[in-house]
């Protein structure tokens, strides 16, 4: 029997290590999941935003109420897409599973960006219902025309923030401060994506950083997909560029991080 | 005073120094918690500039750049206390710590403290940043008021914060809890859009958080608008029915803590 | 399937070359405080044969996991080498990866939010294991170890041994020719260390080659053919269970059991002609000095008077066994 299991690779064992190997991590280490954390910071924090944004905004008086909603809907995606591919990474170290972990022969590649997959979903689910939320108290009128479009533009958003959330894990493993980037992130979120504030209102070295960002054309996207203005599949392909640059960026981390570990056995100590 | 109570009441204090001395090393070698202290107060104070200069709203820059602060400050205690209940239960610390013979309030009101601090910090920042990046004059109405005003918003704050953190002893997912409670207090205080243009009943309950009255007397003494004073008795009088609350939740908080046993790591 | 067997066939001819684990001359410092280069490991050798269960011995900060971690590939050498049925660690960790088996002891290292199940299922992927051969492998698994029943409870629930025969199916489940185990018993109760160690020797084993970190050194002297010794990061000591024993020979154990003993009495006794070695083992209430003398002399008579005035409730003579040869090896140059 000894050695029949060894040698196995091929295209369903990286398909099963993406999908459902990433699946379970996501079970496994994104504690939130569990319905009393869950609900509270995935759902009952996006909420408690966007009531506070339409209730500033319309003190301020620049922009009708769908403004704010549309972007602290889309904003929301980031707490999902942020916080869960950063857990399920750094929880590796604190769990001490890394070991046991980095000693299979796993694909890291493919181990890892399988993390993000679920935190897309999450995150793109999170925003839908923040549009649904806008919906019913009257803030928003979302055309049923619009909806593909809409979702697609969601699910970009959301693959963008989870790729960042991914960079966050990664710098986790070394700094065990995942927690405290992906708020500093998801703050600077809100000044410069264009959440609340409009491009235009900032200087213009920071809207350069804003729209670097992710998020920001997929707010952007949005809005235009709303309001019928055309112009939306560029500026998702904009976003589906910073995903990809942010993955490569995370993948690269981690393969260092990797090494520096098995050199300094700096992954241990929690 | 016997001369046990004294004694008593000395290491009280000599735990209390000693325990804020320590949360705070542990704060500001958080590293990331630093450049958090930094960078928060000026994400904020930008988001408040940018938002009122672009829909030119006409409101006073020192009460912007104080409600800002004050933004900032429940902040970092709300992140403060949630994390370090987290980390306790991490470090499995928690548990011996409730188990040693002080008070749990005594144990943990250095983290209120030491968050507390930083959000002293966090406030001079802010107005500093306020100052040099947008113009905003460094002018006090009336001084003497504002530098009661700080100490008390400080605390009111802390108190506040200690009084969830209570909860969260009971509530293995702290840090989820904290990030909830940071939106509506921001609103329910009127830090940046004034109380008066929420709807009647929901101002009722501003009036009963100390963070309202802290900003009332913050901008009171600052800008000279409405009596700083009064805000500030009121903000005392809360502190001191938060604490008697606290005191009273977390013998009770305590006790079903350790019957649900959830003090450890899950 | 003819290529399979064709590659057994490979395997054996070179399982008459090739050991099971070969480490060289191996060495690892950490960076302490100051700056200060601490030696983990320092010119480490050791040969683990096929079909071979060899014990690292030692106590804490002795080396012993840092060894098993250049093993499991999470740790680089600072110098020297070492290879998993002839793969180098530092140069094709990925085959390495493929043909060792990793035990961690102690209660990290699974997810603890997951059932056993599903933590079997995760890392069934990660090895790549075909998914048809899955359920039914871990069905096996569990089985073996005697977790069936409680494949669907989640693993914060487990005892510590339950955690510990999880671990063990984990380590397993790709059926790995070599199996490292890091110190498996840690904080298990007796029974249950005893129930694992059976199964360590029945099932682990198996014809698997094992290479067992741990500082019980009945552990080792039960499951072992053979056993090395470490101590600050080198091998002291190597050889069959049998010949460490004999290291002892023409010694004699005087056993006193005693209350009021202190450091001071420990040393006077360990100055008196003819004693090689003191030990203290304290018990409620009560302690167990273990004084190791040669042969020819009889230290009885002079022991006793340095405990004149405490209270000796027990005096007694017995051969060394193998934790008297390790404690005299560790303790040696010591005193």
């Amino acid at each position: 029997m000894v050695g029949t299991l060894q040698r196995n690779a091929g295209p369903s064992v990286t398909w099963r290590l993406f999908f459902v190997a990433g699946w379970r991590s996501y079970l496994a280490l994104f504690r939130w999941l569990r319905p009393s954390a869950f609900i509270p910071t995935v759902i009952g924090v996006p909420v408690v935003q966007l009531i506070w944004a339409v209730h500033l905004g319309r003190y301020l008086g620049a922009y009708p109420p769908d403004y704010y909603v549309v972007g602290n809907a889309l904003h929301a995606c980031a707490m999902a897409g942020l916080f869960a591919p950063a857990h399920s990474i750094q929880g590796e170290r604190y769990g001490g599973t890394l070991t046991a972990l980095l000693a299979t022969p796993a694909n890291r590649a493919v181990m890892f960006s399988g993390r993000v997959l679920p935190a897309v979903l999450t995150g793109a689910f999170t925003s839908a219902v923040m549009l649904g939320v806008g919906t019913a108290l009257d803030w928003v009128h979302v055309p049923l025309g619009s909806l593909p479009m809409l979702g697609l533009t969601l699910l970009v958003t959301a693959l963008s923030c989870s790729a960042c959330g991914l960079v966050v894990g990664a710098v986790g493993l070394r700094t065990r401060e995942a927690t405290f980037l992906a708020n500093v992130v998801l703050y600077s979120m809100l000044l410069l994506c264009g959440v609340n504030i409009p491009f235009a209102w900032l200087p213009g070295w920071l809207a350069a950083v804003g729209h670097a960002m992710p998020m920001s054309q997929g707010i952007e996207a949005a809005r235009r997909v709303l309001s019928g203005a055309g112009g939306a599949p560029g500026l998702l392909c904009w976003e589906l560029l910073k995903a990809a640059v942010l993955v490569l960026l995370a993948l690269y981390l981690l393969q260092v991080l990797e090494r520096g570990s098995r050199e300094k056995a700096s992954l241990d100590d929690v | 005073m016997t001369a046990g109570r004294l004694d008593r009441l000395g290491t009280s204090a000599g735990f209390l120094a000693r325990a804020w001395r320590y949360e705070m090393r542990q704060l500001i070698r958080t590293r990331l918690y630093v450049f958090l202290a930094i960078l928060l107060p000026l994400i904020f104070a930008s988001m408040a500039f940018y938002m009122f200069r672009g829909s030119g709203k006409q409101d006073a820059p020192m009460s912007v750049a104080l409600s800002a602060a004050l933004m900032g400050m429940w902040s970092s205690t709300l992140l403060g206390s949630g994390n370090a209940i987290t980390r306790l239960r991490l470090m499995q610390l928690l548990e011996p710590l409730v188990a040693s013979p002080r008070s749990t309030f005594l144990v943990t009101l250095p983290f209120a403290i030491a968050t507390s601090s930083l959000g002293v910090y966090g406030l001079l920042v802010t107005l500093g940043w306020s100052a040099v990046l947008f113009d905003m004059p460094l002018h006090l109405e009336h001084p003497m008021l504002f530098f009661v005003a700080v100490p008390v918003t400080v605390v009111a704050l802390g108190m506040l914060g200690l009084l969830m953190a209570s909860a969260f002893i009971l509530y293995p997912t702290a840090q989820s809890l904290a990030n909830f409670f940071e939106f509506p207090v921001w609103m329910l205080s009127g830090m940046l859009v004034p109380i008066s243009t929420l709807p009647d009943p929901v101002q009722k309950i501003s009036y009963l958080l100390a963070p309202t009255w802290g900003v009332k007397a913050l901008t009171g003494a600052a800008v000279g608008n409405g009596s700083a004073a009064e805000a500030i008795g009121m903000c005392l009088l809360l502190t001191c029915v938060y604490l008697a609350i606290t005191l009273l939740l977390q013998r009770r908080f305590e006790w079903l803590a350790r019957s649900s046993g959830t003090l450890a790591l899950q | 399937m003819p290529s399979d067997l064709e590659g057994r066939e490979v395997q054996m001819l070179d399982s008459i070359a090739t050991p099971a684990i070969a480490i060289d001359d191996l060495t690892r410092t950490f960076k302490g405080p100051q700056g200060r280069v601490k030696h983990a490991i320092n010119g480490l050798s050791l040969r683990v044969e096929r079909g071979e269960m060899v014990g690292l011995l030692g106590p804490n900060g002795a080396g012993k996991t840092s060894t098993a971690k250049i093993l499991m590939t999470v740790l680089l050498p600072t110098s020297g080498k070492a290879g998993i049925l002839g793969h180098d660690v530092v140069r094709d960790p990925q085959t390495a990866r493929r043909v060792t088996g990793v035990i961690l002891g102690g209660d990290a290292g699974l997810y603890a939010r997951l059932t056993a199940v599903d933590n079997l299922l995760l890392f069934a992927d990660l090895y790549g294991i075909p998914y048809r051969e899955q359920k039914p492998r871990i069905r096996d698994l569990l089985d073996m170890v005697g977790l069936l029943g409680n494949e669907r409870k989640r693993v914060e629930s487990f005892s510590r041994g339950m955690k510990q025969r999880l671990h063990i199916a984990r380590g397993l489940l790709h059926d790995p020719d070599v199996v490292i185990l890091d110190e498996p018993s840690n904080g298990i109760d007796p029974v249950g260390a005893r129930e694992l160690r059976a199964l360590i020797r029945e099932q682990v084993r198996d014809g698997r080659s094992v290479l067992l970190t741990t500082h019980y050194m009945f552990e080792a002297d039960e499951l072992c053919d053979r056993v090395a010794v470490m101590r600050d990061g080198t091998k002291i000591a190597e050889g069959t269970p049998d010949s460490l024993k004999k290291q002892t020979d023409g010694q004699v154990v005087l056993t006193v059991t005693v209350s009021g003993v202190g450091e001071d009495h420990v040393g006077r006794l360990r100055a008196l002609p003819g004693v090689r070695s003191v030990g203290l083992t304290e018990h409620g209430g009560s302690q167990t000095l273990d004084v190791h003398s040669g042969q020819e002399t009889d230290v009885t008579a002079a022991v006793l008077a340095e405990l004149r005035g405490l209270s000796v409730i027990q005096v007694s003579k017995r051969e060394p066994t193998l934790e008297d040869a390790y404690v005299s090896l560790i303790s040696q140059d010591r005193r």
